[in-house]
C-alpha cells in the first residue's frame, strides 16, 4: 500500500484517518480530499487504497466509489462511515466496495481491520451478514446460480450473522481462515450482481439501490 | 280530526266495484243466441261462427240474417248493415245514432219475446237460397260468452280508477291528483259503458244502448278535460290559479251537449271536442316541457309523462296505425285500444305520485332505447319493402341484421350522448380517492372530497350535511344525497347531479357506498402505516432517552478520557443501530448476542485478550428493550473494565438461559477474567472505573434482576454476573406490539 487516497470531510477525522493509515502500513504515500469534487480531480493518479466517506457535502461518496470502480479497478476501496446504517453499507458493498470501517471503533481495531483488507480478507460485521441473507432470500429461485448464495456461503454469513470472527468460523467449519475470506469476498461479488437483477422494491428495502 | 286518506281510495273501487257489477249484469242478462258476426262484412249481419249445442245449431259460417220477425203476431224486422257495428260514433250524426238504438231495441224486444216462450223466425240466406229458421234465444248470455275484449275495458276502467284512488290517497293535498282521479273516472265511465255495448251479441234495449253511448262520449271528454288540467297544474302550475277553469267551462259545457245528444253531428259529438281535448293536452305538456327548465324534479315527473306516452301512442301507432298504413288490417279491436290509454294514464299516475321518480332515468332510457329498436326495425322493413320493393321476408332479415349489428352496439354511446354523463376511469377515480385520503385533515381533505363528488355527480351545490348521516340516503325524492363523513371529514349533502338536470338515483348510492369503501380501505392502510410511523419514533425516542442519553451524560461527566472516549463510541454504536434496526421490530436475542460478540470480540482481539464464548441455546424471541439494554450494558461495561483495569490475557462470556418461579425463564450473563481481581481493580484511580459497575448494578435491580461482582473461582480475575426475567421482557414487547396496532 504505497499510494492512499483519504476522502473525509472533517478535518479532525481526516488527520486520526492519516495517523491510522501511517500506522497500519508504515510510510505511504497519502492524498486526502474533503469533498467529492476535489477527489475527482485526483483520479488523473491510481492508487493501491482508496478510504471513502459516504455523506459529503457535495454528495455521496457511492458514486466516486464506483467510478473508481470502473476507471481503476485496481484500486482497493475502503468505506468509512459512523452513522450510515447497515442498508447504506450493504448498497456499498453492492457498489464494489472490498470493505468497510466503522469510524467509532477505537484506533488500533481500525488498523487491524485495515491491514486485514489490505491482505484480502473482508470484514463482515453479523448485522450486515444477516441483512445479507435476508436480501438473497428475496432473490427467489428465479435468479441464476451466478444470484444465490451457495450452501457453505450461506453457513458462513449464518455463522458471522451469530458473532464469530472469521478464524472461528473457519475453526467452526474446519476450513482454513482464507477460505473463509473467499467465500465472504464472493457473496460481496454476488450482492453487486444480483442487486442488479433485483426488483426495485427489494432493492430499496434492502439499500441496493443507489441513493437517490 | 283529519280525514283519512283512504277515504277516497275507498271511495271509489267500491264505485268501480257498482260499475263493474252494473255492466256485468247488463250484459249478462241479454238474451242470446250464440252467434257472433263477422265485422264490417256485408249489407246485413253475416255469422262468422255460431256457438255448437248452442239456440242457433242450426245456422252456418257464412248465413246472411235478412230479418227477424218475433213470436206471436210479431213484425218482421229488417236487418241492415249497422246492427253489428262496434262503436255508434262511427255514424254520421245523432239522428242516426237515434234511428240504430230504436232499431236495435225492437230486434231486442223481439228476442225477449221469443226467449219468453215461442221462437224467433229468422230469414237467412244460404248460397243464394232464402231460408226460413226457427230459433228460441236463451234469456241470458253465459258469462263464458263474454269476449276476452270485454274483459280487458271492465279492467281497464278498475285500474284507471285504483290507480287514480291511490294517488288521491297520497297525494290528495294536490289539485293534480284530483285531475288524475277525475280522469280516471271518465275512462272508467267511457271503457265500461264501451265494455257493455261493443262486445254486445246484436241487440240492446234503447235506453241502455243510448245510456251507454252517451257515457261513454261523457267519460272521454272527462278523461280529456282532466288531462288538460292535470298539465295545466303538474308538474308545476305555470298559469294563474283560476287556469283550469277555462278547459272545464269549455269542454264541460261541450260535454253537456254532446250527452244530452243537442249536437247535430257526431263529427260535433265526439270527434271533434276529442281532437280539440288531444292539441289542448299538447299545449299544456309543451307548457310543461318549457316551465319545468331547470327543475330536475318537475322533469323527472314529465319524464314519466313523456315515457308513457311514448309507449301508449307508439303502441296504439304500430299496432292500429301501421298495419293500416300498410294496408293491412289491425289485428286488434276498439277494446284493446282502452289498454293503451291505460298505459299512458298508468305513467301520469306514477308522475303524480312521484313513485321512484329517481329511478326513471335508468329505465327510460332502456325502455325509450328498445322502442326505438323496435321502431328502426319497422321502418327500415317498410322502407326495404315498398321503396327497394324486396321480398317481405329477406327485407325483415336484414333489418333485424342491420338493427342487431349497428343499432344496438351504439347502447352505450347513446346512453353516454343523451345522458351527458362522462364516467371516470379507474384510473381517475383512484387518483381521486387517495388524494382525499392522504390530503392534509382537516379543509384540504374536505376540498378534495368536494373535488370528488364534483367530478362524480357535477351536483349543483355540495355543503356540508345538517346532521350525521350514518350511509349515503337519498332525500327529497332524489334531489338530496346525503353522504356520510369519512376521516376527518364531516357528512356532505349534495343538491341535483348534473348542475341540476338530473335526480340522484339508487345507483348513485351504490356509487357512493364504492367510493366510500375504497376510501375506508385507503384510510385504514394510512392509519396503520401512521401507527407504525409513531411506534418506530416512540422506539427512536426511549433508545435516545435510555442509552445516548445515558452514555453521553455519563461521558460528560466522566473525568478519566479513555472511559470519555469509550462512551462516546458506544453512543455512536448505539445510533448506528438505532438507525439499523428493521422498523417496528425488537431485537432478536440471539441477533443481539451476535452483534455484541462480534463487537466485544473486536475489542479484546485488538488488545490480545482471548475470548471464550459459551452460549447456551437462546429462545428465538424478540427481547424487551431494556433487557437488550441491560445485556449490552454488562458485556461492554465487562469489557472496557477488562480492557482498562484487569490485565488479564483471557476472558470468558457464559450465556444461559435458567428457569425461575411461575414458568418464567431467567436470562444469566457472566464474564470471568483472569486478571488481577476487583480489589485490585477497585483501587482507587483516577475516574474510578468502577463507577460504571455502579450505575449497572442500580439499573439492573431496578428493572427486578440482579447483579453481582466478585472473585474468580480460583481466588484470581474478576466475575460479573447478572440475571434477568425474559418472561416480563416477552410480555411488555406484546403489549408494545398491540399499542402500536
Amino acid at each position: 500500500m504505497k499510494r492512499i487516497l483519504i476522502l473525509e470531510d472533517i478535518a479532525e477525522t481526516r488527520d486520526w484517518l492519516c495517523d491510522l493509515v501511517r500506522q497500519a502500513f508504515g510510510d505511504a504515500e497519502i492524498d486526502t480530499a474533503g469533498l467529492i469534487r476535489q477527489a475527482r480531480a485526483l483520479l488523473n493518479r491510481s492508487y493501491d487504497l482508496a478510504l471513502i466517506d459516504l455523506g459529503l457535502p457535495d454528495g455521496s461518496g457511492l458514486d466516486l466509489l464506483r467510478t473508481i470502480r470502473s476507471t481503476h479497478p485496481e484500486t482497493i476501496c475502503v468505506v468509512t462511515t459512523v452513522m450510515g446504517d447497515d442498508a447504506t453499507v450493504v448498497s456499498a458493498l453492492s457498489a464494489g466496495a472490498q470493505g468497510y470501517l466503522l469510524k467509532e471503533n477505537p484506533a488500533p481495531v481500525l488498523a487491524r481491520q485495515l491491514q486485514q483488507i489490505g491482505d484480502g480478507v473482508p470484514a463482515l460485521s453479523p448485522s450486515i451478514a444477516r441483512r445479507i441473507m435476508e436480501h438473497f432470500r428475496y432473490t427467489g429461485p428465479l435468479a441464476d446460480e451466478e444470484q444465490q448464495l451457495t450452501a457453505r456461503e450461506t453457513e458462513v454469513l449464518g455463522l458471522i450473522g451469530r458473532g464469530l470472527r472469521n478464524a472461528e468460523v473457519a475453526r467452526d467449519l474446519g476450513i482454513a481462515e482464507t477460505t473463509v475470506a473467499g467465500y465472504i469476498k464472493a457473496v460481496y461479488r454476488k450482492l453487486g450482481i444480483s442487486s442488479r437483477a433485483e426488483a426495485a422494491w427489494h432493492a430499496t428495502r434492502m439499500g441496493l439501490r443507489p441513493n437517490d | 280530526m283529519p280525514r283519512s286518506p283512504f277515504a277516497p281510495l275507498v271511495g271509489l273501487i267500491l264505485l268501480s266495484l257498482a260499475s263493474a257489477a252494473v255492466v256485468l249484469t247488463l250484459a249478462l242478462t241479454q238474451p242470446w243466441m250464440g252467434i257472433s258476426f263477422a265485422q264490417g262484412a256485408g249489407d246485413v249481419p253475416t255469422v262468422a261462427g255460431r256457438v255448437t249445442g248452442g239456440p242457433a245449431t242450426g245456422l252456418q259460417p257464412g248465413d246472411r240474417l235478412v230479418a227477424l220477425t218475433g213470436p206471436g203476431d210479431g213484425a218482421r224486422i229488417a236487418l241492415g248493415p249497422l246492427d253489428t257495428v262496434e262503436e255508434p260514433d262511427n255514424l254520421p250524426d245523432v239522428a242516426a245514432m237515434r234511428s240504430l238504438f230504436d232499431h236495435l231495441g225492437q230486434v231486442d224486444r223481439a228476442l225477449r219475446d221469443a226467449a219468453d216462450g215461442g221462437a224467433l223466425a229468422v230469414e237467412v240466406q244460404r248460397d243464394g237460397a232464402t231460408l226460413s229458421l226457427d230459433i228460441t234465444p236463451e234469456p241470458n248470455r253465459p258469462l263464458g260468452d263474454l269476449p276476452g275484449v270485454f274483459w280487458v275495458q271492465l279492467a281497464v276502467g278498475l285500474c284507471g280508477v285504483w290507480l287514480g284512488g291511490w294517488v288521491l290517497a297520497i297525494r290528495g293535498r294536490e289539485p293534480a291528483a284530483g285531475y288524475l282521479a277525475f280522469a280516471g273516472v271518465g275512462l272508467m265511465a267511457s271503457s265500461h259503458a264501451a265494455a257493455l255495448y261493443s262486445t254486445r251479441e246484436l241487440a240492446l234495449p234503447d235506453t241502455v244502448f243510448a245510456l251507454a253511448s252517451a257515457i261513454n262520449t261523457g267519460g272521454a271528454l272527462a278523461f280529456g278535460i282532466g288531462m288538460i288540467c292535470l298539465f295545466l297544474v303538474y308538474p308545476v302550475r305555470y298559469l294563474p290559479r283560476w287556469a283550469p277553469l277555462i278547459p272545464i267551462a269549455v269542454f264541460g259545457t261541450w260535454a253537456v251537449l254532446s250527452v244530452l245528444r243537442l249536437t247535430v253531428t257526431t263529427t260535433m259529438t265526439i270527434h271533434l271536442p276529442v281532437l280539440v281535448e288531444m292539441i289542448g293536452i299538447l299545449f299544456a305538456a309543451a307548457g310543461q316541457v318549457f316551465a319545468t327548465r331547470g327543475n330536475p324534479h318537475a322533469r323527472a315527473a314529465l319524464r314519466w309523462f313523456g315515457l308513457s306516452v311514448a309507449i301508449g301512442a307508439g303502441s296504439f301507432v304500430g299496432l292500429i296505425a301501421m298495419p293500416q298504413a300498410m294496408g293491412l288490417s289491425p289485428q286488434i279491436s276498439q277494446g284493446h285500444a282502452f289498454a293503451l290509454f291505460l298505459i299512458i294514464y298508468a305513467g301520469l299516475a306514477l308522475g303524480v305520485a312521484r313513485f321512484r321518480l329517481f329511478d326513471l332515468e335508468f329505465y327510460a332510457f332502456r325502455i325509450l332505447f328498445y322502442a326505438g329498436g323496435v321502431a328502426v326495425l319497422l321502418l327500415l322493413d317498410a322502407a326495404l319493402v315498398y321503396l327497394v320493393a324486396m321480398e317481405r321476408i329477406p327485407a325483415f332479415s336484414i333489418s333485424l341484421l342491420l338493427v342487431a349489428f349497428l343499432y344496438l352496439p351504439a347502447r352505450d354511446l347513446l346512453a353516454r350522448a343523451l345522458g351527458g354523463r362522462r364516467t371516470l376511469s379507474t384510473e381517475e377515480l383512484f387518483d381521486l380517492v387517495s388524494g382525499v385520503v392522504l390530503a392534509p385533515r382537516g379543509d384540504r381533505q374536505r376540498q378534495r372530497l368536494h373535488d370528488l363528488l364534483e367530478r362524480l355527480f357535477q351536483p349543483l351545490e355540495i355543503a356540508d350535511a345538517p346532521g350525521p348521516v350514518s350511509e349515503p340516503m337519498l332525500s327529497g325524492g332524489g334531489a338530496v344525497l346525503d353522504v356520510p363523513g369519512i376521516d376527518t371529514i364531516a357528512a356532505t349533502r349534495m343538491h341535483w347531479a348534473n348542475r341540476g338536470r338530473r335526480l340522484f338515483s339508487p345507483r348513485d348510492v351504490q356509487r357512493v357506498n364504492a367510493v366510500l369503501q375504497m376510501a375506508a380501505q385507503f384510510i385504514e392502510r394510512r392509519r396503520a402505516y401512521e401507527a407504525g410511523a409513531e411506534e418506530e419514533r416512540r422506539r427512536i425516542n426511549r433508545d435516545m432517552h435510555d442509552n445516548i442519553g445515558v452514555q453521553l451524560l455519563g461521558a460528560l461527566h466522566s473525568h478519566d478520557s479513555g472511559r470519555k472516549d469509550a462512551l462516546i463510541r458506544q453512543t455512536l454504536t448505539d445510533l448506528r443501530e438505532i438507525v439499523s434496526a428493521p422498523a417496528g421490530e425488537a431485537p432478536r436475542l440471539t441477533d443481539l448476542l451476535g452483534d455484541l460478540r462480534a463487537e466485544i470480540s473486536e475489542h479484546l482481539a485488538a488488545a490480545d485478550v482471548r475470548l471464550d464464548w459459551t452460549e447456551a441455546a437462546m429462545p428465538d424471541e424478540p427481547v424487551a428493550p431494556h433487557v437488550a439494554n441491560s445485556v449490552r450494558a454488562v458485556l461492554r461495561e465487562g469489557t472496557s473494565n477488562i480492557l482498562r483495569h484487569a490485565l488479564a490475557t483471557s476472558a470468558r462470556v457464559d450465556i444461559s438461559v435458567v428457569p425461575a418461579a411461575r414458568g418464567q425463564q431467567r436470562l444469566v450473563v457472566s464474564m470471568t477474567d483472569d486478571g488481577v481481581g476487583p480489589a485490585a481493580a477497585d483501587t482507587p484511580r483516577p475516574g474510578g472505573g468502577g463507577n460504571g459497575l455502579r450505575n449497572l448494578r442500580q439499573r439492573t435491580e431496578a428493572r427486578g434482576g440482579s447483579f453481582s461482582v466478585g472473585p474468580g473461582p480460583d481466588g484470581r480475575g474478576t466475575v460479573i454476573r447478572s440475571e434477568l426475567s425474559l418472561d416480563r421482557a416477552a410480555s411488555d414487547v406484546r403489549a408494545l406490539r398491540d399499542a402500536g396496532e
